[in-house]
């Protein structure tokens, strides 16, 4: 039934991808509520799969990959019908849909699809530390569409030619400034999640939390360059994209060690 | 009963002619007025603007065309069997020419939006001067109602096509809501003085001037409401700006990336330089700088050029739309004929 349900929400997301890219390629853009709709469907539909994994796990569905991806597909979802009305960022689901599309494919596909076992119960500090922390990759995500969308912009501004896009996208100004609140926003969640993950394992590093704190590193170094004046925009964009594949790459790097340890 | 388009445009007719034929807004409701009170007219509307003047007349199509040649004629001063360049359009012809115009089709500019606001007003003034009946109420209804859908659904009057506003709109392109932006004027000639009135137009609050002759500069500052600043302080000022306006006579570039490059260092706001002087003011170079977007007159030509082709694409959508919705409406049997 999960499978069901998380094909569902693909269905969904996939929808809004092919129309969000029909209309990039027409260079029309139609005001309406489709995208916010089909998005908001694929939200509750990954809920039901997660909750489905989740009640089967005996606990917050972060098990393997299949959760991983899952569960950061519906996060990034999560923050876009947040973040989108909320930082009023138009397009915004236009770059949302594929990015979530990409994660949920990969999740269903063929042989990295896994179904839902029952583990043994883990501790309440290892569920908030799992949680907290992909649900700040999910914010991290949402940062770098938006820095997508800023160096998209930024670079039809910077060659003096502004496409049907262009005039569409939120102003300059106005992405960077939502780009550097959803940082901080994920950042507070990291730090949250890397607590209860060295509370949990008494303050010691493992590879899951020392990769957390490379990433949250990352991104301190970003937000404190930018809070003091010295990294323009463009780069505070290029850093947000390029810390998320570093989030990205990080869990797949676990996931594949703690497999190849488990076999 | 018959629907008439009848009229001249700047495209079929010279301004000396289209100033003579033209009705001022105060008068439209009059003059539609006058048109029914002729026998043959039972319904009439008057559109009239800087590039046209159209009689929208419904009544016995064997008449209408009189009375509505006849009614130009006088106004523009000419005996009765003179020739008028005019156009006409029958029925679901002269509906869908409406909704061109209305939608900005038929405009110089292409795309224009204050059409739009005109044609209300024109046939405001008809219905409430009593020259409308249910025909044109609901044509004119119809056709506001796809102009919008025009506007929603189409590009055709996305981006602007003058130096000045495309200024602003890259402007707020890069900075959003304008009111929080601080600009400098370099020089205060003739060029200065429209872009630096275009920009307070659109909302920009804080201006400043600096020129050489500073008397020009305090001139220039009162007129726009802006405050003048000693030529010798505006790199440190230029610190604050967020827009600089660069149109002063000097023989070579003032700014470089290498005066820049600082000034921009420490900021995270960016910077919009449009340089609109000939020699240019501002080094090219300036442009590879982060977060400065600089925009000299080829550059702003340019965006209008793309802007002008971008709406020609949309033509042929605008004429689907219009099609589709005036079927879906109400339909006139088409007839069109050209009068020279």
């Amino acid at each position: 039934m999960d499978f069901w349900l998380a094909l569902t929400a693909l269905a969904l997301t996939f929808a809004s991808s092919l129309r969000a890219a029909w209309q990039l390629a027409r260079g029309e853009f139609h005001r309406g509520h489709f995208n916010l709709a089909a998005l908001g469907l694929a939200f509750a539909f990954l809920f039901g799969a997660l909750t489905l994994r989740g009640r089967i796990e005996g606990g917050c569905p972060l098990g393997g990959p299949t959760d991983l991806l899952l569960f950061l597909a519906w996060g990034i979802l999560g923050f876009y019908l947040i973040a989108g009305p909320a930082l009023r960022m138009s397009l915004l689901g236009y770059f949302t849909a594929p990015l979530a599309l990409g994660l949920q494919t990969v999740a269903l596909f063929p042989g990295v699809w896994q179904e839902a076992q029952p583990r043994a119960a883990r501790s309440g500090l290892i569920e908030a530390h799992a949680s907290l922390s992909m649900l700040a990759y999910a914010g991290f995500a949402l940062a770098a569409v938006a820095g997508v969308m800023f160096l998209l912009l930024d670079r039809q501004l910077k060659r003096h030619s502004v496409k049907a896009l262009g005039w569409k996208l939120p102003p300059l100004h106005h992405l960077a400034d939502a780009l550097v609140q959803q940082l901080w926003w994920s950042q507070l969640l990291l730090s949250a999640g890397i607590v209860f993950g060295l509370a949990e394992w008494h303050w010691q590093l493992n590879p899951k939390i020392a990769s957390a704190i490379g990433v949250w590193l990352w991104f301190l170094v970003a937000l404190l360059l930018r809070w003091r004046g010295r990294l323009h925009s463009r780069r505070l964009a290029e850093m947000a994209v390029g810390g998320f594949l570093l989030a990205l790459g990080s869990l797949w790097l676990i996931e594949r060690t703690l497999q190849a340890v488990a076999r | 009963m018959s629907l008439l388009c009848l009229g001249l445009s700047h495209q079929s007719a010279p301004i000396e002619l289209r100033e003579r034929v033209a009705v001022s807004a105060a008068q439209l409701g009059e003059a539609a007025r006058t048109l029914k009170a002729r026998g043959a007219v039972d319904e009439a509307v008057v559109v009239s603007t800087c590039n046209r003047t159209e009689l929208y007349l419904v009544g016995e199509a064997s008449r209408l065309f009189a009375a509505g040649s006849d009614f130009l004629r006088l106004r523009a001063g000419l005996s009765a069997s003179a020739d008028l360049p005019l156009f006409a359009h029958l029925d679901q012809a002269a509906a869908n020419h409406l909704c061109r115009v209305a939608g900005g089709l038929e405009s110089m500019v292409l795309g224009e939006t204050e059409i739009l606001g005109q044609t209300k007003q024109a046939y405001q003034q008809a219905h409430v001067a009593g020259a409308t009946g249910g025909q044109l109420n609901r044509l004119f209804q119809h056709a506001f109602r796809i102009a919008k859908k025009i506007r929603s659904e189409t590009a055709i009057q996305r981006g602007a096509t003058s130096v000045a506003a495309v200024a602003v709109e890259l402007a707020e392109r890069i900075f959003g809501d304008l009111g929080d932006c601080r600009t400098m004027v370099l020089g205060a000639g003739d060029t200065s003085r429209q872009m630096a009135k275009a920009l307070a137009s659109r909302g920009v609050p804080s201006l400043i001037v600096s020129n050489r002759n500073r008397d020009r500069a305090v001139e220039l500052a009162a007129e726009i409401g802006a405050t003048a600043l000693p030529f010798e302080g505006w790199k440190e000022e230029l610190r604050r700006c967020d827009i600089l306006l660069a149109a002063t006579g000097a023989p070579h570039a003032l700014i470089h990336k290498a005066d820049l490059a600082p000034v921009v260092a420490r900021r995270t706001r960016p910077l919009f330089a449009i340089d609109i002087a000939l020699p240019r003011d501002i080094d090219p170079a300036v442009n590879e700088l982060d977060e400065v977007y600089l925009y000299d007159l080829d550059a702003i030509e340019q965006v209008a050029r793309e802007n002008r082709a971008q709406r020609e694409e949309q033509i042929q959508r605008c004429e689907a739309i219009i099609e589709r919705e005036l079927e879906a409406g109400q339909v006139l049997r088409a007839r069109s004929k050209a009068v020279s």
